[in-house]
């Protein structure tokens, strides 16, 4: 295997309020090499965002802390850092692409101006060479006119603009890695293939390891060299993405795997996970999948299961692989 | 660009101020008499071809005090308000940017000007020192700025929370660029809103005083200084007390319109 960029190791981030203690990210362990694309999966809440947001160290404080675990950029901890040695890795080293395209850009700046802020900033580009690089970065990400679109402001550009605006802005400095919280949950699916098109072409021109955080498991199937299915906080099974969708392991996986419609078998009902997910703040003893599980065992009730191997590179964590 | 259209008003409101902004640089330009020159033997005489708004009690002409009295008027308006801005939005800023403790001690500073009834603060303020253009624009900053303060920082509050403002922390940006080139020029339309209204009332606020004998002090032409004495002779002259009340109301409302007319274009979502 090729060397891990970035390296997440038991990240714990726990969100602190009068009501108690939500364990938002526990013991979430995960990493992605040079050019490789992790998807990270898993439905609303389970904290997938604030594991990226976690590793940007974005996330709000207070309530919100990281209480534990280590977050590797080239072997060196992110959280060791000073603020000022973070600022410098945000947007350059590690950089982030939001969901929301439409109000993720400034609307009283120009789109020029926003995308020459991180190069000026960490690439230290004068006005001159910022705009030449900034045009260049528009059209690299496929925008006519870039030229044109250069003085224009956001409200004048539709969301799969705007969203390649901020995929250029995120690119402008070649990160190592590059985040991307559901870029195309807000677009619709004709722009969404072409956005995916997009951070692939990029992905193999430019070598960044690219976190794709997701719901939609044919947006990994599609893109995504390896997968992470978090729930509940915690990632419950990982590995290359063909081993997770032939020989899912965790019920978790099998159930989101199952879930997802088919053409094929008209007129049936589609498959759900029963039960909801547990409370954050008051989450039970042992798995905290245990209350939703098909093959749950006494075992499960009492202890929260450690990570196993599956195969190379394809962890579980579930007593249904063995383990104590 | 197409060309915006304009609206009747703002022309309006941009044509009165630009007189009224004449009529403090370059007074002499409307009138050669001089507001302080007494003429007894025509004391309160109605229009005549001499003096067209006729004269006042010490038959000074009226059209010559109205051209000189804009002076005090403009200065304490626009010098307040400027003043309350460049004090409360940073003030605003940093308490809605920060949090926490040092939003707290801000606001409750400005809490306790707010406390105070404000005219009342203002008569206080000016009776300690002598009634002068520069004690007026400082008195209306302290009983202002507090309200400037609070409008910056309610919108630097939800600004901080938007998409835009984390991706621009996500792209490494320091907090001063995100205070200033992130959340500051989206709080710019609220600021230039609140910069008219405040100029205006502040406007009214040195009438106010001048009416009270506590501003503008004679012989200098102010008018509200003017409506104080000319109330004496509204049965004999009805110009006397209608011109100054004209002047204001128009100066007033024109920067109000203007405001608006400002926050508009200044938007950049507006439709082109």
């Amino acid at each position: 295997m090729s060397e891990k960029v970035l390296e997440v190791k038991n990240l714990e981030t726990h969100f602190f309020s009068s009501r108690g203690v939500a364990k938002a990210v526990d013991r979430v362990s995960y990493s992605v090499s040079k050019g490789e694309i992790l998807g990270v999966v898993g439905e609303s809440g389970c904290g997938k965002s604030v594991t990226a947001l976690s590793i940007l160290q974005l996330i709000q404080s207070p309530p919100g802390k990281i209480v534990g675990g280590e977050i590797l950029l080239d072997g060196r901890d992110l959280l060791k850092l000073s603020k000022k040695e973070m600022e410098a890795v945000r947007g350059n080293k590690i950089s982030m692409i939001f969901q929301e395209p439409m109000t993720s850009l400034n609307p009283l700046l120009t789109v020029g101006d926003q995308i020459m802020e991180p190069i000026r900033l960490h690439r230290g580009l004068g006005k001159k060479e910022a705009k030449t690089e900034a045009i260049r970065m528009l059209e690299a990400v496929g925008i006519p006119n870039a030229e044109k679109r250069f003085h224009e402001y956001p409200n004048s550009m539709s969301g799969g603009m705007r969203q390649r605006v901020m995929i250029a802005m995120a690119l402008s400095c070649r990160p190592e890695v590059l985040i991307a919280d559901e870029p195309t949950t807000a677009l619709d699916v004709t722009i969404q293939a072409q956005i995916l098109d997009l951070m692939l072409k990029l992905r193999d021109e430019t070598g960044t390891a690219i976190i794709m955080i997701t719901h939609d498991l044919g947006v990994v199937a599609e893109m995504c060299d390896r997968a992470a299915v978090m729930y509940c906080g915690s990632v419950v099974e990982q590995g290359p993405v063909k081993e997770i969708f032939k020989n899912p392991v965790h019920p978790y996986t099998k159930g989101l795997i199952a879930s997802i419609p088919k053409l094929s078998d008209e007129h049936e009902k589609l498959f759900n996970i029963r039960g909801a997910v547990p409370n954050l703040r008051n989450l039970p003893e042992g798995c905290r999948f245990a209350d939703r599980c098909d093959y749950c065992m006494e075992k499960c009730r009492k202890a929260i299961p450690e990570i196993t191997t599956v195969s190379e590179g394809h962890e579980v964590r579930c007593f249904l692989n063995g383990g104590e | 660009m197409k060309i915006r259209k304009v609206k009747f008003t703002t022309v309006f409101a941009l044509a009165i101020l630009f007189v009224v902004l004449l009529m403090t640089f370059f007074p002499s330009i409307f009138t050669s008499y001089d507001p302080l020159a007494v003429e007894p033997k025509i004391k309160l005489q109605g229009p005549s071809p001499e003096h067209f708004l006729g004269v006042d009690e010490y038959g000074r002409d009226i059209w010559c005090r109205l051209v000189y009295g804009a002076r005090p008027s403009i200065e304490v308006g626009f010098g307040s308000a400027l003043l309350a801005m460049l004090v409360g939005v940073p003030l605003g800023l940093i308490a809605g940017y920060f949090g926490g403790w040092v939003d707290n001690v801000i606001m409750r500073i400005m809490d306790a000007f707010l406390s105070f009834p404000s005219v009342l603060l203002a008569i206080l303020l000016i009776t300690v020192f002598d009634p002068s253009v520069k004690t007026l624009i400082f008195t209306i900053t302290i009983v202002s700025f507090p309200a400037y303060g609070r409008i910056v920082r309610s919108s630097v509050l939800s600004l901080k929370e938007r998409d835009f403002t984390e991706a621009a922390r996500a792209s490494g940006a320091k907090p001063s660029y995100i205070m200033f080139r992130t959340i500051l020029p989206n709080c710019a339309s609220g600021i230039i809103v609140q910069f008219s209204l405040f100029a205006a009332s502040a406007i009214l606020i040195e009438a106010s005083m001048s009416f009270l004998g506590l501003g503008i002090q004679p012989p200098t032409p102010a008018w509200g200084s003017m409506l104080s004495y000319a109330k004496a002779y509204i049965g004999k002259s009805m110009l006397y007390i209608l011109t100054p009340t004209i002047m204001i109301f128009l100066t007033v409302l024109s920067i109000n319109l203007l405001g608006d007319a400002l926050r508009e274009w200044l938007d950049p979502t507006r439709l082109k």
